[in-house]
């Protein structure tokens, strides 16, 4: 007997819009002790399965058909009271953020505690001890201290283990994880990672790992599911499935995300096209058939059955024995171009030891007794940046790359060190700097719902600039706002509508030809496809990328995602706590010698392969405050190379690796240069 | 395929001419918004109550059976076929007086609001949006306004300015742009964060094109509740004023003005106080049921 089966399961929520059927048909069966990953892309329905197996569906929400079997006994049929003594117990759940799934007035130990008293009966000194037991297993530094604290105490990473720490005290059968890590820097998404895998092999429990990365599932499932709108499209165990897989849907997200092994070299992603459908405007047919390559007639005619394509392995598909594995043709590949080479004019920008340091928030009393605090967000950077070329920043949040970016924009002011842009002076606020500059320089932000006016049409949000900043005449706006908007591969319908009736990737398109509209010659971009879907994010990177090719303009682009970087850049600056620890080319930068920290960086990525990978590193603990950096190297904290004193007390040499690559570390070149390859060249 | 659909529509439609064509869409959009209004019941009830006291105040020299002034009849005659309503002191009709004194509430009250809210809205904008110094002056200045009670001022400004209908849009204008000041600088704290300031700070937008056609119209939703909340807090004060002597000067029909003339009949003519009273306290209902249909209609969003 399974322990989990689903069976027929549909999921509806009653909007004002009507009733919406998230989940549709969807039938999965967990075992024992196995780990079950359900992939798909927001709006696919996963989290509502989670709800549902949790029978925690809110109040607008109802499972309308289909059973949900829990060691045999139906859980739909069960009575409110059964099933509190069933979560916690048997079922647990690990939530994706952290910090609201704790309670902010309890302590770690009374919340955890109160588990075992309420489950298990134990007594107060039994269940002490048995929590400290579980914080240990789950790696938590000082667990007896841990105790004591309240969640606002933790890091994300801290707050998570708690949480995992939790939901395992009282041994349960299942563990349904919702994103787990989805809010965690990558060093920390790979420890947390890490444990539930080591958890999973030492422990009987069985894991619902629902998650939109591919490369996370990868790495901790046995079976995977995945998902799209409403509908699981494939299943398979996770080497048939990363390897071979069937489903037009999971070969497409398998090709749109960028690997790290992959260098630029002028590939285009293989993007899929459209969106994910509304719930409330299915396709007739097939629901993947208006995105999908290699669709017919028949797709659009029928609803295809998942049926089994090879042992234990199921797909949705009208065509997939046609199929087979030929990849879907999808936008041409345009030829390769070499790596932009360096103007020879000399750089566009110029950055020389740039400080941007803000004063912490601090209360009137304390700010009145001269007790001032500085955050070191951005401490002592230099880097060049060409016409025509791109340099990535990456690190984890915090590293202060954000910082770096709005400084260069202007709309913070640096404390000390120089801008040059061309050669003009632009160390100061964009109010101050010279006009000439204002169309050259523009940026593209993270945050979709934010970067555009709410209650500025299309039309408008782009006509203001062109007519700015690039002087357009009022009667040729229309024309112009057009242009731009098929620039960004958005038809012409699109200029009168309201940001609240685009799409997330729309929105950031608009967005990116806002930028354009006065022909900038540097585009900052800072995290744009961070908040995307993948399959959203490759069409914008193409886009990105096409951009630049066309027009020629010089990118500084700010990312958390390294395997974006990779496909994306010509040179690479690594940061971490305001300095910059290692610049280079990009293929310098993918290959040793490199930085403990990128090192460590790349080992962290999830790629969507289950196959083990070589030379892992791990970084424990978390980011250090800026308010007060560790002297020395500030990677000295958490270096899993770290020499000894000198790395306390002295700042770290730049050593250079070749003419365009250069370490900060005390490390010898020939030393790091010995250490393994992480990332194998593509 | 939507692009198809509209392409179609594009070939099938003769030609609009744009003005036209943008006239047509604000009525559909103007109508897309009273259907949603009629959604919620509260919201339309109160609109209901509202317009229905538009309408007295508008036709009020059609629908009044006397004049405001007019001795009219018998003192303090008890509602009848001739005085549906009764009448005062003076023997004038308390119908009629209730009917022509709904257009000094509905004039001067709304005024009022307005006036207020160009004034508070404009001084929350620029604390919010320059902070510092600037932020601190402000709404220093507003914290010392507020923390006088708010009929001790209204009483304090009268009395030096003496009863007029401007002085009472004065002493109202003074009294609630303060709080009208705080709502707008804690709106625009919020979006002044939100990156579509910060792309149009960097194609050199001046602050006042920031403020006023970036941040403003994004805070109008909950500036519209307040509103209509405000001018029911307005009414009743123009009513207290009446009240307390320092309204409109008599013989101008005024409801507050009305109660007060009926203190002292209450025992014996208790309808005197009773009507007027009546039709406040149905204005300020009508507007705050409005109000908060407004805001559980914006909440659904």
């Amino acid at each position: 007997m399974p322990l989990l089966e689903l069976q027929h399961l549909s999921v509806t929520y009653a909007t004002r819009a009507g009733d919406v059927r998230a989940v549709r048909d969807l039938s999965l069966t967990v075992e024992r002790g196995q780990a079950y990953g359900l992939v798909g892309e927001s709006g696919s329905g996963k989290t509502s399965v989670a709800m549902a197996v949790m029978r925690y569906l809110g109040r607008n929400g109802r499972v309308d058909h289909g059973r949900i079997l829990f060691r045999g006994e139906d859980l739909l049929a069960k009575s409110e009271e059964a099933l509190r003594a069933l979560r916690g117990s048997r079922i647990a759940m690990v939530y994706q953020d952290p910090l609201s799934a704790l309670n902010p007035c309890l302590t770690v130990g009374e919340q955890l505690a109160e588990v075992l008293l309420v489950h298990r009966a134990m007594g107060r000194q039994d269940a002490w001890t048995a929590c400290l037991a579980m914080l240990e297993r789950v790696h938590m530094a000082d667990p007896p201290a841990t105790m004591g604290r309240y969640p606002h105490q933790l890091s994300g990473g801290q707050q998570q283990r708690v949480l995992i720490a939790m939901a395992l005290l009282a041994h349960p059968d299942l563990l349904v994880m919702d994103e787990p890590t989805t809010g965690l820097d990558v060093t920390i998404e790979a420890t947390v990672l890490d444990l539930v895998a080591e958890l999973r092999r030492e422990l009987e429990t069985a894991i619902l790992y629902i998650s939109h990365n591919l490369g996370v599932v990868a790495g901790i499932c046995d079976r995977v599911g995945v998902m799209y709108a409403g509908e699981l499209v494939e299943e398979a165990d996770v080497g048939a499935l990363f390897l071979n897989p069937r489903h037009p849907y999971t070969r497409s997200l398998l090709h749109c995300v960028p690997r790290l092994d992959a260098s630029r070299a002028g590939r285009r992603l293989a993007a899929i096209p459209g969106q994910v459908p509304q719930p409330t405007a299915l396709p007739p047919g097939c629901v993947f058939e208006p995105r999908c390559g290699f669709a017919r007639d028949q797709c659009v005619a029928s609803r295809p059955a998942l049926e089994p394509a090879a042992r234990g392995h199921l797909v949705r598909c009208l065509r997939w024995r046609e199929i087979g594995t030929a990849t879907a043709p999808a936008e041409p590949v345009t030829a390769a171009t070499a790596p932009t080479p360096r103007a020879e004019a000399g750089p566009l920008l110029r950055v020389g030891d740039l400080k941007s340091y803000y004063e912490q928030a601090a209360g009137t009393l304390a700010r009145l007794l001269g007790r001032r605090r500085a955050v070191r967000a951005v401490d002592g950077v230099a880097l060049e940046v060409a016409a025509g070329e791109t340099l990535s920043v990456v690190g984890e949040s915090g590293c202060g790359k954000s910082t770096l970016a709005r400084c260069i924009a202007g709309l913070v002011r640096p404390t000390g060190g120089r801008l040059i842009f061309r050669d003009l002076d632009i160390a100061k606020l964009v109010e101050a700097r010279d006009p000439s500059v204002l169309r050259d320089i523009q940026m593209v932000f993270q945050n979709p719902d934010s970067t555009l006016n709410p209650a500025h049409r299309v039309a408008r949000a782009l006509g203001r600039p062109l007519r700015r900043l690039a002087g357009v005449p009022r009667r040729r706006v229309r024309a112009e706002v057009r242009r731009l908007l098929r620039e960004v591969q958005l038809d012409d319908s699109f200029a009168d509508r309201l940001p609240r009736q685009l799409s997330g990737g729309q929105k950031q398109r608009v967005a990116i030809a806002r930028a354009l509209a006065g022909s900038s010659r540097l585009l900052i971009c800072d995290e744009p496809v961070s908040a995307l879907d993948v399959s959203v994010q490759a069409a914008i990177l193409n886009l990105l990328a096409d951009i630049q090719r066309a027009r020629g303009t010089a990118m500084l682009f700010i990312s958390h995602d390294l395997s974006v970087v990779r496909h994306l850049s010509d040179y690479v600056a690594v940061m971490y706590l305001g300095q910059v620890c290692e610049i280079g080319r990009t293929d310098e930068v993918f290959a040793p010698p490199c930085h403990p920290y990128t090192e460590a960086l790349l080992s962290a990525v999830p790629e969507p392969d289950p196959r083990p990978r070589p030379g892992r590193i791990r970084l424990h603990g978390s980011v250090p405050s800026a308010l007060d950096p560790p002297a020395g190297c500030p990677f000295h904290t958490r270096c899993p190379r770290k020499l000894g004193i000198i790395c306390e007390t002295t700042p770290p040499p730049v050593q250079a690796a070749s003419p365009t690559h250069r370490i900060a570390c005390h490390i010898p070149l020939a030393d790091l240069r010995a250490a393994p390859a992480i990332v194998t060249p593509g | 395929m939507a692009r198809v659909l509209d392409q179609d529509r594009v070939v099938l439609e003769p030609p609009v001419p744009p003005v036209a064509a943008a006239r047509g869409q604000t009525a559909r959009r103007l109508g897309r918004s009273l259907a949603r209004l009629f959604e919620s019941p509260v919201a339309t009830l109160g609109l209901a109550i509202i317009l229905f006291w538009v309408a007295v105040a508008v036709l009020a020299p059609l629908i009044a059976p006397y004049s405001p002034t007019a001795l009219a009849g018998r003192v303090a005659q008890p509602p009848s076929a001739q005085h549906w309503l009764g009448t005062d002191e003076l023997g004038r009709d308390i119908l009629s007086r209730i009917i022509w004194g709904s257009q000094t509430i509905l004039l001067l009250a709304p005024t009022a609001v307005a006036v207020s809210l160009l004034v508070g809205g404009l001084m929350g904008l620029v604390a919010g949006y320059r902070g510092g110094m600037i932020d601190e002056l402000i709404m220093r200045t507003a914290d010392i306004i507020l923390a006088f009670p708010v009929l001790l001022l209204y009483m304090i400004i009268i009395a030096a300015v003496g009863p007029s209908p401007l002085n009472i849009v004065f002493a109202v204008t003074f009294a609630s742009s303060p709080a009208i000041a705080r709502i707008v600088r804690s709106l625009v704290l919020d979006l002044r964060s939100r990156e579509f300031v910060a792309a149009a700070r960097l194609r050199g937008e001046s602050a006042w094109y920031i403020m006023l056609v970036e941040i403003l119209p994004n805070a109008k939703g909950p500036l519209i509740v307040d509103a209509c909340i405000r001018v029911g807090y307005v009414a009743f004060t123009i009513g207290t004023l009446g009240f307390l002597g320092l309204g409109l000067r008599p013989p101008t029909p005024d409801w507050g003005g009305m109660v007060n003339a009926a203190r002292n009949w209450i025992i014996i003519a208790p309808w005197m106080a009773a009507f007027p009273c009546i039709a406040i306290s149905s204005l300020v209902v009508g507007l705050n049921l409005f109000a908060d249909g407004l805001r559980e209609i914006s909440l659904k969003d």
